[in-house]
């Protein structure tokens, strides 16, 4: 043994000064460069649930790859004491590569030099494979083609053996079935195995060599099968039961049929499309290693010694442009054969000029050396210097300090096994941080764990990777969860690469992101705007009742409110302007008209007179959107309007200020008062900008008023009319049935009524209003009743609680659902789930009846109630 | 005392081996417990493993012949023969073998060797009318003092006791054996001559091949166990465990060597495998030799029943051997262990053949860990790749046969294989079911020299 390590000094030597090239290459800055692949954790993380949960995948194994590869990594893992020794999982999976890139290279060389003789063929292939941006690129990724072209190499090497002995035929088989159930595509190799048993195995024992290698290889793969029939998961489910499973034909013939049915030579062919990249990359090893395959090809005819190298690379070619699907790390077995190939050509090219002269062979091959290296290092230098992984460190980082453990984050692969596995004790761990394409994919796990329900997805850490499978895959259920989700926090400061996310395109890895999917409530209320906006307002800013094509007042501060709630300042603008040019014109205030009527073919001015309740809202939403957007203009005219309604619509009586219905409020003994207009909080706030006006009193007046209501004769359950009508003078109210045409529910509870509602339960949560509980807290007892006796409501109501309709309806539910969500949210809850979320379309965004405008509107101002999502913005602007 | 333990020891390998198939058989497997599951589970490793180990191990000695290009001059015989030094006396023990017994003396006869240097010793027993005749008119013919026939009356009556006789009347150096139905080659005492002068040996084994492979279905294979034992298996026993079990015939003992042990074993019934053990064990030095051109011929067995008897014979004898103990005082322990294995391979092979349908039935049926599933499939496996070896040995032993290598006959040994290792398991059965009870007689094989037609073409 020691003989013959001194007899090859020299070259152990020259291997030693190689392995020391090609490991600084290969593994300087490996773990910044490139970005952490998708596969990379998925080989990580089943190589972990192999060591921790005794299976071959964290889901369930449906045999895309034969598991040899990850059996190795886990072992590795063993070896190295956990998952987390050189950092993040992927990395530890990294120093293997190294590992297996140093053994392939020091295989390559020990080929190289078998084939030929000479040392020279052997470095030049070394110094390529090593240098070679592309296979630094590939080849440092935690990837199944980095191991089986190790084991293919290294079965190779066993039959270029000087003196072949049968054991070493048949190690060499083993060491190819490894490589087949690492990598299935390694099988293409076989011919070129067989070829090379048949011409190096002694004439004495060629049968047996070359059956032996063909039966012992063969068995070794059949465990892969084996496997399957073992778990009757060998036959596609229904074959020979009815349960269903998946199932190792099935998958290959799934496999056989993916990728595109381009010819290689077509543009949108997958392989056309990789060799683009592939060049971009690394033309050298690309362009000329291709050329020196043909060539060696051409003279194998006559040289012996160049076939084995030509039948290999040949092969391989064959599978890549006769195979559909192409991906871009396939190209990683065909480096090292490139490099061969250009090795062993060059070395018979200098040979050729150097006229047997062993200086002149010495000198070329110093200068080809030189000249190759050089070239490739001067290629390109970002392997070096570029860090694509810190913005995925930084995402696991993020989700450990900011997520809650129980989370159901969709992510890559790559960050997996750093969120399942304690890095360290007391280290927190996501169960319920999933795949991407499993969560889109898996049926199992949609069904089970997700509930069919892409609400259930909480945060999206978003990668270059799930944009493209958004892309490329239409995965619906992750493309819903990811419209209704909005950035937390982005790493791509330093990204180079180009972005379209709406598109969902992006074309490099070193960037992340963390998306928070909006809860289901908030979901609702977006989408529903969404509807609304689109169904309900025309023109530039019109929003139109469907039912009568008239446009109120009310309406468009409705669509005020929620435009600035929703953050959505064109809508606002637009229906703002849209407002005033229509509404805001009468000569002695600034309060808008409120009807706008449909008349033949034109619309027109229905009636001039102002509701109060449209013009305080109106300027309330406009007090928000300066706050929000920052625009002094809206204050200004929001002071406008607030000055005029307490000039054209407050009105004092007997030491109490009283908000009337409108400008046209005034009857011959009284005003015309709506109990709902009535809105305290409102009030509060206009005090903090009108200090002119007692506006804190007219908000504790409000109460007051509530209070009177109370004593009304027939009120025994705390309710209120829908209109009233207070005496000028003494105070006192009553029916104001005389002034309406229409007397039917003027005097009952309901579809005004409701409203009171919500207003006092606004009042308690912005101003923490004592009144307003009280109030809540007063009527709470009729609604309990009404909903454990009937377990719904009746949409009117007289004030001795007689339903007065048969029928419910959601707006005035609302009523219900305000009370409740102040004073037992429990109850709230049970309402909202039966009688809102049940009428909800999530797919299309509106409740019930779509074309109920009013409907529309309170269902969503109930849900925002309800789901906590109607800030004081007053106070909060735009936090 | 050790013969108890002995016997004891194989029993219970037995009995706890069929108690324990007979058992999970029997005991309907859906409802069986999780702990009898474990213990299963136990067993299915232990005996996998164990079978892996016999499977892997039958396949190196089986290839060893091919696995160094090297060993392939080695193996063979000498191509140059050195000067006549040793004297040769061939002993051919004959009973009831009128038929054949006039060719064999003959084909010794006529073994290219100074008639000084060489003698012939046919072997009878007084009774034996028809083969004493034939016996006498062939060496009249011949006409030669050196060849003779002894007669004898004693016992026992068995191979053995004949050969222990003529080694009484044997003068030459080298005592040699050959059985009445041999063909042997016409240079084999210069090949042993040579060997004995350029290696200093004291013991020749060398080739014996059964040829008649075409005929009965079984022919092929029982073809092919000589083929592989003595061109593979003893090389391989012989370097590595320095210690075989020598052939019944073809082979080259010292006579003062065969002297100093007091001949053979009269009591065993596989007298040739035991006088290697003990010539080892007083140190002699065995070499192997197996050169297609030189290898004695033989005929197997004419039908099922004459086949079953002589393996179980073999068998028998073997377990005798082991029982016996004399392979504990071998002085090595590589020799020891080679010894047990061989003597008992037959044993362990058998029940490796029974394993197999049953760890692939347990594998399907029971819900064991998946990787000890998988694992009970190896000697499965080793199964198959022993059946690729027999194929392409079979390819092997035409080509240096001349024979022709037909398709169906590939078909023929992938058919006849199980059926084949189920005729040695009735025979391994057999020989144990002797053993236990104590039932020694020995089965004779009957010769009809079907291979001297055969193949007498081919040998030249």
């Amino acid at each position: 043994m020691l003989d013959k390590l001194k007899q090859h000094k020299n070259e152990l030597l020259m291997l030693a000064v190689l392995l020391i090239i090609s490991g600084i290459a290969h593994g300087y800055n490996m773990f910044h460069y490139p970005y952490y692949e998708n596969d990379e954790g998925t080989y990580m993380s089943q190589a972990w649930s192999l060591l921790t949960q005794n299976k071959l995948a964290p889901y369930t194994y449906w045999y895309d790859h034969a598991p040899a590869g990850w059996i190795l990594i886990s072992l590795w893992i063993k070896l190295t004491g956990g998952f987390f020794t050189f950092g993040t999982s992927v990395n530890s999976g990294r120093v293997i590569m190294l590992l297996l890139h140093l053994g392939t290279t020091a295989l390559l060389f020990y080929i190289a030099k078998r084939l030929t003789g000479r040392s020279l063929p052997g470095i030049i292939a070394v110094l390529i494979f090593s240098l070679s941006p592309l296979a630094i690129y590939f080849q440092r990724r935690v990837l199944l083609d980095n191991i089986m072209i190790f084991w293919v190499f290294l079965s190779l090497a066993m039959l270029l053996k000087e003196k072949l002995k049968l054991t070493n035929i048949i190690t060499s088989a083993v060491f190819f079935g490894i490589a087949v159930l690492t990598k299935e595509n390694a099988i293409f190799f076989t011919p070129a195995f067989v070829y090379v048993v048949y011409q190096k195995a002694h004439e004495h024992h060629k049968n047996f060599a070359i059956i032996k290698w063909l039966a012992v290889s063969g068995l070794i793969i059949s465990f892969y099968f084996l496997y399957a029939l073992l778990k009757g998961e060998f036959f596609p489910a229904g074959f020979l039961d009815q349960s269903s499973h998946v199932s190792l034909l099935t998958t290959l013939y799934d496999q056989s049929k993916r990728g595109s049915d381009y010819l290689f030579w077509n543009r949108n062919s997958d392989f056309y499309t990789n060799l683009l990249e592939w060049l971009s990359r690394d033309k050298f090893t690309v362009i000329l290693g291709s050329i020196a395959v043909f060539i060696n090809i051409l003279l194998s005819l006559k040289k012996k010694s160049l076939r084995i190298p030509a039948f290999f690379t040949f092969l391989y070619f064959l599978f890549l442009i006769s195979g559909k699907l192409v991906i871009d790390f396939y190209i990683i077995p065909l480096i090292p054969l490139l490099a061969l190939n250009m090795g062993v050509l060059i070395d018979l090219a200098i040979k050729q000029i150097s006229f047997k002269k062993q200086l002149i062979y010495n000198c070329l091959s110093l200068v080809f050396l030189l000249a190759i290296s050089a070239y490739l290092v001067s290629f390109s230098m970002v392997q070096y210097t570029k860090d694509e992984t810190t913005p995925q460190v930084n995402t696991i980082e993020w989700i450990k300090n900011n997520l809650a453990s129980d989370s159901y984050i969709v992510i890559d692969d790559s960050i997996y096994l750093d969120l399942h596995e304690k890095r360290f004790s007391g280290d927190r761990i996501f169960p319920n941080a999933d795949w991407a394409w499993k969560v889109e994919k898996d049926e199992m796990l949609k069904t089970k764990k997700y509930n069919n329900d892409w609400k259930r997805v909480e945060y999206i850490a978003l990668s270059h990777e799930i944009l493209r499978q958004m892309r490329l895959f239409k995965n619906n259920f992750i493309e819903k969860a990811f419209i209704n989700s909005f950035p937390v926090v982005e790493w791509e400061k330093d990204s180079t690469s180009y972005f379209d996310i709406d598109k969902y395109l992006s074309t490099n890895g070193d960037w992340m992101s963390i998306y928070k999917v909006k809860d289901k409530e908030s979901i609702a209320l977006d989408d529903s705007w969404k509807f609304y906006k689109e169904n309900f307002i025309i023109s530039y800013g019109r929003v139109i009742d469907p039912s009568n094509y008239s446009t109120t007042s009310e309406g468009q501060s409705y669509a005020m409110l929620r435009a600035v709630w929703q953050n959505d300042k064109p809508v606002f603008d637009g229906v703002w302007a849209w407002t005033k040019d229509h509404f805001q014109y009468r000569i002695q205030d600034k309060l808008f008209s409120w009807l706008w009527i449909k008349d033949d073919e034109d619309y027109k001015l229905g009636d001039s007179a102002s509701a109060s309740d449209a013009d305080e809202d109106i300027a309330l939403t406009l007090l928000f959107a300066y706050k929000r957007w920052g625009e002094e203009k809206y204050l200004i005219e929001a002071k406008e309007i607030i000055n005029d309604i307490w000039s054209q619509e407050v009105v004092l009586i007997n030491g109490h200020y009283y908000l009337v219905s409108g400008s046209g409020a005034s009857r011959d003994d009284g005003f015309l008062l709506n109990p709902s207009y009535f809105s305290p909080a409102t009030y509060r706030i206009f005090a903090q900008v009108d200090e002119n006006h007692p506006w804190n009193k007219l908000a504790d007046d409000s109460y007051y008023l509530f209070n009177k209501i109370d004593k009304l004769n027939n009120n025994t359950m705390g309710l209120s009319p829908n209109w009233l009508l207070i005496d000028k003078e003494t105070g006192l109210i009553s029916s104001p049935g005389k002034y309406f045409q229409n007397k039917d529910d003027i005097d009952f509870y309901g579809f005004d009524a409701f409203r009171i509602m919500w207003r006092i339960a606004i009042d308690a949560i912005w101003f923490n209003e004592p009144q307003a509980y009280e109030y809540l807290k007063k009527v709470e007892p009729f609604y309990t009743k009404e909903w454990i006796t009937n377990n719904n409501f009746s949409a009117v109501y007289s004030l001795d609680g007689t339903r007065k309709v048969p029928y419910s309806n959601i707006s005035t539910n609302v009523g219900a659902l305000s009370v409740f969500t102040i004073t037992n949210k429990t109850l709230a809850t049970e309402i909202f789930n039966k009688l809102f979320e049940k009428e909800y379309n999530y797919d299309l965004g509106y409740w019930k009846d779509k074309n109920n405008y009013y409907d529309q509107n309170w269902a969503w101002f109930g849900l925002a109630l309800y789901s906590d999502n109607l800030p004081n913005l007053w106070e909060k602007g735009n936090k | 005392m050790k013969n108890y333990i002995n016997i004891l020891f194989i029993g219970l390998f037995t009995a706890i081996t069929v108690f324990f198939l007979t058992f999970v058989f029997l005991n309907g497997f859906p409802d069986i417990s999780v702990d009898s599951h474990s213990l299963l589970t136990f067993f299915i490793i232990l005996l996998s493993l164990i079978f892996s180990l016999q499977g892997i191990f039958t396949l190196v000695w089986m290839l060893y012949a091919w696995e160094d290009p090297d060993y392939v001059k080695q193996h063979k015989s000498p191509e140059e023969f050195t000067s006549q030094k040793f004297s040769f006396t061939a002993l051919i023990p004959a009973k009831n073998e009128e038929k054949v017994i006039q060719d064999t003396i003959k084909a010794v006869n006529k073994i290219s060797y100074p008639d000084e240097l060489k003698e012939t010793l046919v072997l009878c027993r007084i009774g034996d009318e028809g083969t004493i005749a034939k016996a006498q008119g062939a060496i009249r013919e011949i006409n030669k003092k050196n060849v003779r026939l002894i007669l004898f009356n004693s016992y026992p009556i068995n191979k053995p006791h004949a050969l222990n006789n003529g080694l009484k009347e044997a003068k030459k150096e080298i005592v040699t054996v050959f059985d009445a139905e041999d063909q042997p080659h016409p240079d084999i005492y210069n090949i042993a001559n040579t060997l004995l002068v350029r290696e200093k040996v004291d013991v020749i084994q060398s080739g014996i091949q059964l040829i008649n492979y075409r005929s009965h279905w079984f022919s092929a294979l029982n073809v092919m166990e000589y083929f592989f034992w003595f061109k593979s298996g003893l090389h391989f026993f012989s370097k590595f465990g320095k210690v075989i079990p020598l052939g019944g015939n073809t082979v080259f003992i010292k006579r003062n060597w065969l002297e100093k042990i007091g001949g053979w074993d009269e009591n065993c019934l596989t007298e040739d495998a035991d006088i290697g053990f003990r010539l080892t064990k007083i140190g002699a030095k065995t070499r192997v030799i197996y050169d297609e051109k030189h290898t004695t011929q033989e005929e197997t067995p004419v039908d099922i029943a004459s086949f079953i008897k002589q393996r179980t014979r073999w068998n028998q004898g073997f377990l005798q051997i082991f029982l016996k103990n004399e392979w504990s005082k071998l002085p090595k322990t590589r020799q020891k262990i080679t010894a047990v294995y061989v003597l008992l391979s037959h044993q362990i092979q058998t029940f490796f053949l029974l394993y197999i349908p049953f760890a692939i039935w347990f594998a399907f049926t029971q819900k064991m860990p998946i990787i000890v599933s998988l694992f009970s499939f190896v000697p499965f496996f080793l199964f198959l790749l022993q059946i690729v070896t027999f194929i392409v040995g079979f390819y092997e032993f035409t080509k240096a046969y001349k024979q022709k290598f037909t398709f169906w006959m590939l078909i023929k040994i992938i058919i006849t294989f199980y059926p084949f290792q189920l005729l040695l398991m009735i025979s391994s059965f057999r020989a144990l079911y002797r053993v236990i009870f104590s039932q020694n007689a020995w089965d004779k094989t009957l010769h009809t020299n079907a291979h001297r037609g055969m193949v007498g073409v081919s040998i030249t």
